[in-house]
Formats: C-alpha cells, structure tokens, sequence
C-alpha cells in the first residue's frame, strides 16, 4: 500500500493524501511518522497533492497540518514548544524568533520528556495538553552543545527535520508551567495571572472557528492554574539552564500571588 | 438634546464626584493573583490589568465617586502614592478604548 492510501489522524482528523509523488512517499511517511495511523480510511478528509512531480513532502505535511488546524473544533492550538517534567507539563512560548524550539529542544536534551516543539494542542475544557508528534523541523543555527545532546538524526531522513522522538505513552500531565520567552538579557521574573492569559491568547492560532470569548476563558483558566514565568535570557544555554532550575523547583510559598 | 448632553458628560474630562461604569457587554475577570482581565463581547478586545488596574475597575458601578475611589485605593495601598489624577487618566484611556464610561 503506497502512502497515498495510508492515513493519519492530526489533531482528531483523519487525512489522507491523493495523488502523492512517488518520489516523495518515502519522505512524506517519515515526516507523518508521529501521527497516529488512521486505519479505516473511509470517511477521510483527502488532501488532493496533484501528483505535481516538484511537490515536496515538506509541502504536503505543511499543507496537511494546516488543514488539521483549520478543522479543529475540539482543541486551541498554540505556537508553543512543550515538555514534561516532574511537576507537569511546561509550555513555551514567546514572539517568533524568541528561541521557543531552541529553548525546548534544550530541556528534552535534559532529560525533560518533549510534548511539542512547535504547536502544542491544548483541550477544550479540560485544558488537557495533547502530544504532537510532527517531525521537528531544524533548519536554524543551534548550539553546538545542544546539537550534541541531540541523537544523530536517521539515515536517509528529509533534510532539516527529525523524528519526533516520544510519540508513544501516557497523556502528558496538567500544564503546570508557563515560560514567556523574550530576547535580550538576563533576568527570569514572575508574571501576572491576567498577562500571562494574554500571553497565551496571544499563541493561539486564530483559525476560522476562533471564538475570542472562549479562548479568553480557557486561557484565563490556564494561566490561573500554572506558575509563569517571563524569560530573558541572551543565550540559549542561559534560559535553559534557568528554567531547568525552575522546573526542577517546588512553588515557592505565595510564588505568583504578589 | 438629552441624547447631545450625555455624549458631551461621556467624553469630558472627569472630576471628582464623577462616577463610572463599565460599557455593556465589557467584564470584568478578576484573577487569584489580584490581576484581572477586562473582556469586550462588542470589540472581542481584551485588557490584562495589574492589581492596582482591577481593583480601580472594581469600582466601576455608577456609584463610587473618583474621590470615593481614591480614598479607597489609598487605605488599601497606604505605600502607594496614588493620585486623583492618575486615576483619572486610566479610565479616560479605558473610555477611550471603550471599555468604560463616565456615568
């Protein structure tokens, strides 16, 4: 069976793609890898590729997840890297650019379980962080001491991207953490309930079933519920080693109640 | 004329027997921490405000005076030196957002 029958499902929709190069089924599968596999492909959402011979599996995958954001109903989706500690799930987020991958790519390399690198789904409702499992995409310049943390990446696997590498067990735990990631500086500091339910509606990607009312209430939910922080740091060995510290730390008494 | 003198006291500068009220529709979502957000159904706009800011919108029933308000503030936050005319000006800009109104 080529991939064009296969299937998977992304942020709960089936897909499956029609008329995929030959060329590029091998890469497209590699990339998709961290998807679930739809199974029973009947009632699919069918990505027509075209069979256009210089469509890249890049393209496809970046097409596919597009079109999962766009028919979420069940599930906001932030620009957010993810990882699980010992006191719950951390999101990271922060402007484009900030560091966001660099930063939670540092904190799996040290041990912290990766939920996401780049979207992370979280549940309507529950607030429940949901892994995703889309290939990582590394195509910037990152340290060396973080690429050396890093597993050497597959033979044959599509240039500037990785296996997503946690993509089986349990649910992540509750989100327990927030890090607003900023440029410049040294400084780690406390944010408020209110800017940090900002900061999140902020990451929210307004796709065409956003209601503002809602996401509003869920990410002010959120941010009441975990400790945020904002962070500066000039170098991404600095703002990793600080929030590796203050993920490994308890809550201080009152910490956030100022 | 009712209509022209209620849009004049809306958009003229405040004093201190000037009381206020949120738009329709503007909440007010207070926080555990003593921040707040204030949310807009009209524009889908929203505000985050530090504890000083949600508190002062607190008191955005139609019934406290800014004098009122600011004897308030100042038994609550003796450290702060908070001024009338700070005040003032916070609402005037959340009138301006339309957030807010002079009642």
């Amino acid at each position: 069976m080529g991939v064009g029958e296969a299937g998977w499902i992304v942020l709960g929709t089936r897909f499956r793609c029609l008329g995929v190069p030959p060329a590029v089924e091998r890469d497209l599968a590699a990339l998709l890898a961290g998807f679930p596999p739809a199974g029973n492909t009947g009632d699919a959402v069918e990505i027509e590729v075209g069979g256009e011979p210089t469509t890249s599996a890049q393209v496809i995958e970046y097409r596919l997840v597009n079109e999962a954001i766009a028919r979420a109903r069940d599930r906001w989706v932030l620009h957010a890297g993810a990882v699980e500690g010992s006191r719950g799930t951390c999101l990271v987020i922060g402007a484009s650019g900030a560091g966001k991958t660099s930063l939670t790519l540092w904190l799996w390399s040290a041990g912290l379980r990766l939920v996401a690198d780049d979207l992370c789904p979280i549940a309507h409702g529950s607030l429940a962080a949901e892994r995703f499992g889309r290939a990582l995409h590394m195509d910037g310049e990152y340290s060396p001491r973080l690429l050396g943390r890093i597993p050497p990446r597959p033979p044959d696997y599509p240039a500037d991207y990785y296996p997503f590498p946690e993509t089986a067990g349990a649910a992540p735990a509750a989100v327990s953490d927030l890090l607003v990631l900023e440029r410049g500086g040294d400084e780690i500091s406390p944010l408020r309930q209110a800017e940090a339910a900002h900061q999140l509606l902020g990451a929210v990607i307004k796709s065409p079933a956003f209601d503002y009312g809602r996401a509003l209430g869920d990410m002010i939910r959120l941010a009441s519920g975990c400790r945020a922080h904002r962070l500066r740091f000039a170098s991404p060995e600095g703002a990793g080693e600080a929030a590796l510290a203050l993920l490994r730390s308890p809550s201080p008494s009152g910490e956030g109640l100022g | 004329m009712q209509e022209t003198n209620s849009l004049v006291d809306r958009s003229s500068r405040p004093g201190s027997s000037s009381t206020f009220t949120l738009e329709p529709g503007v909440q007010l979502e207070p926080l555990g921490d003593g921040s707040a957000v204030l949310y807009s159904k009209e524009l889908d706009e929203s505000l985050s405000l530090n504890h000083t800011a949600a508190l002062l919108c607190s008191f955005a029933d139609g019934q406290h005076t800014l004098s009122a308000v600011l004897q308030e503030m100042r038994q609550i936050f003796p450290e702060s030196a908070i001024e009338e005319s700070d005040l003032a000006a916070f609402l005037e800009d959340l009138r301006s957002r339309q957030f807010l109104q002079w009642a």
